[in-house]
């Protein structure tokens, strides 16, 4: 069975400060924030890391694919040494895949109709843009059926994967033969477990495989022509307590706070 | 009554029903500190529940529930902003009563005349400095604990900040303390800027670590603060010993930057990878009035053009990184979370050494450490602290806590680490701790570490504290009942 887990490397937006740069493609300038696996495609990868855990017989082969520059390197390293065969890069040097996530879909189902996949596995969407539309778009590529709003992956045989999907709150276990694509929303893992020493150095010379990007036949994003960013301003408290205390904190001193505002 | 319910009616006697906590889940917390955070994060409790929390308000209660616990032969552990590292505020013995200044929180006098700041020792060190930088002064001190940690504490554990290399550590900024000893007696040693009539007695108040006295107010030197003239520099290179090298001959040369930090490849991976992967990093802060901190900045930069293996990087990727250092509340809660999920941890040991010893510690630690102790995921080392004679290494490790219960975590991994780093420290004529201080967990090689200086340590502890009731088995190991 062939599972390919598909990620971005984000820069950690939470880092940014108000002094915004907009650069000439449009984009907010994050070159100087550090990186992170953007965090629907982090519960992807240990969703798929931990149903290979479940499986006897080493029956699963795992991928990862992204698109990016060398930046991802790092991860994608310490991917193989988490156990996964094939890590794939599409070369992205010159960001182009930013708002552009058709391009991306492209590249990825490209890979696939070369190296077929039982399951592609991948976070609803992520930064820059947030356009939530690339499961979809590998699924229409390859035409596989989909599933969205997955927040677990409870098992797979050879012929089919069940999942929970979450819909506006109630829960359900669904069964989907091969092939799919599983598109993870809510997970209720959130952290990709981490690489040992050991592990890293065993895959040290070892090496990702490359891809180029494909670019489909139409464009299907706006191209923004001018960017403007919103810095939004929360007149809130923020309590620097935790658990109970920070309840009993925010109720004296934050609601004072916003008394004497009024 | 029991001798329980005997401690908690007395200390509610003394301080106030309202500030005698005896909640459950309030005593478990209290049970440790950072040391076994791993353990606090699955709810599990190795330590003895504590008597009660007792919260003081002035020095005078102080000295009452000092005075009562030493007639009572009832174990002490103060505390503040409950932010230590290493087992300090362990309660490792039945019925102990954790001592608790964060209520007194006011800043009493910030005195611009003669350039000091009074506050009592709950005060957060953030607002103290906050309340500065208002007029525009700074303490100059910075550690990444400075969101929670309070005033006392940071004075009983010889704390050291950021900008240590310019402001230098506590003990430079200390001018002035009061503290209460166990018989009750309020001592207030006077802020003066320096006297030569005897002893240096702030010393036995410093790095104390609640084993002796009960610190009740500080007063801290002052300096006028200059952010328009901060100058950041940062660069890369291949090798930690070229770094060190580096950084020995800035010190030596006689520049004074605040901030001197060199990182290891392994170490940076969580800070750098964005523009140093697999590299090292070098960097370096000058601030203060305008001709010095740009001078500073010049000489240093002389100094790296020597080093063609340094490569220089853009200054908004230091600052930026910089800017997102310190550890609040909110990250401690984010470092819970991820924990509990991945079952990844993150401690630290630091220690001191010459410049000529610091090499080999490092590579000897390094390759033990990989080589000997199960399921480490990083393991690396940044130099953060510099001195004309030497520097510190302040050792950062992550392991997968595998096959084995939340209690056993400590003695599995990180009393493991921490030995060879400690004895591997002592052994090349470093010292096993620069500012986090003993706690209870480096107790075991305090012999080694002070040598025949360790008489001094132990009559300090006779002296002042002849009934042994404060913060047994921190700085001095605990034998056990006599």
């Amino acid at each position: 069975m062939r599972l390919l887990a598909s990620f971005k490397i984000c820069p950690n937006l939470e880092l940014l400060k108000e002094d915004i740069v907009v650069t000439e493609k449009m984009g907010i300038d994050t070159h100087f924030l550090p990186n992170i696996i953007n965090c629907y495609d982090e519960s992807a990868l240990e969703l798929v890391l931990r149903l290979r855990d479940k499986t006897e017989n080493d029956a699963i082969e795992l991928s990862a694919f992204t698109a990016g520059n060398e930046q991802t390197e790092l991860t994608l390293k310490s991917l193989r040494a988490l156990g996964f065969t094939h890590t794939i890069r599409a070369r992205d040097n010159q960001k182009e895949i930013d708002f552009h996530p058709e391009i991306v879909a492209e590249s990825l189902a490209s890979y696939v109709k070369k190296n077929p996949q039982d399951c592609i596995i991948l976070g609803k969407e992520a930064p820059v843009g947030n356009h939530g539309i690339m499961a979809q778009l590998v699924a229409e590529k390859l035409h596989y059926p989909s599933v969205s709003s997955v927040i677990d992956i409870v098992e797979t045989d050879q012929k089919s994967v069940t999942v929970v999907v979450s819909d506006e709150g109630r829960m359900q276990k669904q069964t989907i033969k091969f092939p799919c694509v599983i598109c993870v929303g809510n997970a209720v893992i959130s952290k990709l477990r981490v690489a040992t020493l050991r592990e890293r150095m065993a895959v040290s010379k070892t090496e990702s495989e490359y891809t180029s990007l494909n670019y489909p036949n139409r464009r299907y994003m706006v191209e923004p022509e001018k960017l403007h960013p919103i810095v939004i301003r929360r007149n809130c408290y923020q309590s620097q307590k935790s658990g109970e205390e920070a309840i009993y904190d925010v109720l004296q001193n934050g609601l004072q706070k916003v008394l004497e505002q009024i | 009554m029991n001798r329980r319910e005997e401690i908690v009616e007395k200390m509610k006697q003394i301080v106030g029903v309202e500030n005698v906590v005896t909640d459950k889940e309030v005593l478990e917390d209290a049970t440790h500190d950072r040391f076994r955070k791993y353990e606090g994060y699955h709810k599990v409790y190795t330590n003895p529940l504590p008597a009660a929390v007792v919260f003081v308000n002035n020095a005078e209660e102080v000295s009452s529930v000092l005075r009562y616990c030493n007639a009572k032969k009832i174990n002490v552990v103060p505390r503040t902003g409950h932010s230590a590292t290493e087992g300090g505020l362990e309660t490792i013995v039945e019925n102990s009563v954790v001592l608790d200044g964060s209520h007194m929180n006011k800043i009493l006098d910030i005195d611009e005349v003669n350039m000091q700041a009074t506050a009592e020792c709950g005060v957060v060190l953030e607002d103290l400095e906050n309340a500065v930088r208002k007029l525009g002064y700074t303490t100059g001190h910075s550690p990444q604990s400075k969101p929670i940690a309070q005033m006392g504490g940071l004075a009983a554990t010889r704390s050291i900040g950021q900008f240590s290399t310019l402001y230098g550590g506590i003990e430079d900024m200390l001018a002035g303390v009061e503290t209460v000893f166990p018989d009750g007696t309020i001592c207030d040693i006077k802020a003066v800027p320096r006297r030569s009539a005897g002893p240096d007695i702030r010393h036995i108040v410093l790095g104390n670590e609640g084993t002796t006295n009960f610190i009740t107010k500080v007063t801290v030197k002052l300096w006028r603060y200059y952010p328009e003239f901060h100058e950041c520099m940062g660069y890369i290179l291949d090798d930690m010993h070229d770094g060190l090298k580096i950084m020995r001959e800035v010190m030596v040369e006689g520049y004074r930057p605040s901030v001197a930090r060199l990182y290891d490849a392994e170490d940076g991976k969580e800070h750098f990878s964005h523009f140093a992967a697999g590299k090292c990093v070098l960097l370096f802060v000058t601030e203060g009035p305008e001709l010095i901190s740009h001078a500073t900045a010049e000489g240093i930069r002389k100094i790296m053009a020597n080093h063609p293996e340094c490569e220089q990087v853009e200054t908004k990727l230091i600052e930026t990184w910089f800017a997102n250092l310190n550890w609040d509340a909110a990250r401690i809660e984010e470092e819970r979370k991820e924990v509990l999920e991945t079952n990844n941890v993150c401690c630290t040991t630091e220690i001191s050494a010459p410049w000529s010893a610091v090499h080999e510690i490092y590579d000897v630690c390094v390759k033990r450490i990989v080589e000997e102790i199960p399921d480490i995921t990083v393991f690396g080392a940044h130099a953060s602290h510099c001195y004309p004679n030497g520097i510190n290494l302040y050792f950062v490790y992550w392991y997968n806590v595998v096959d084995c219960t939340p209690e056993q975590e400590i003695t599995k991994y990180h009393l493991p680490i921490k030995k060879i780093i400690c004895e591997e420290t002592i052994k090349a004529g470093g010292s096993m701790c620069h500012h986090h201080g003993v706690g209870k967990h480096r107790v075991h090689w305090v012999d080694q570490e002070h040598g025949s200086a360790l008489y001094m340590v132990k009559k300090l502890k006779e002296a002042f504290d002849p009934n042994g009731i404060m913060n047994i088995g921190t700085i001095l190991p605990y034998k056990g009942e006599k």
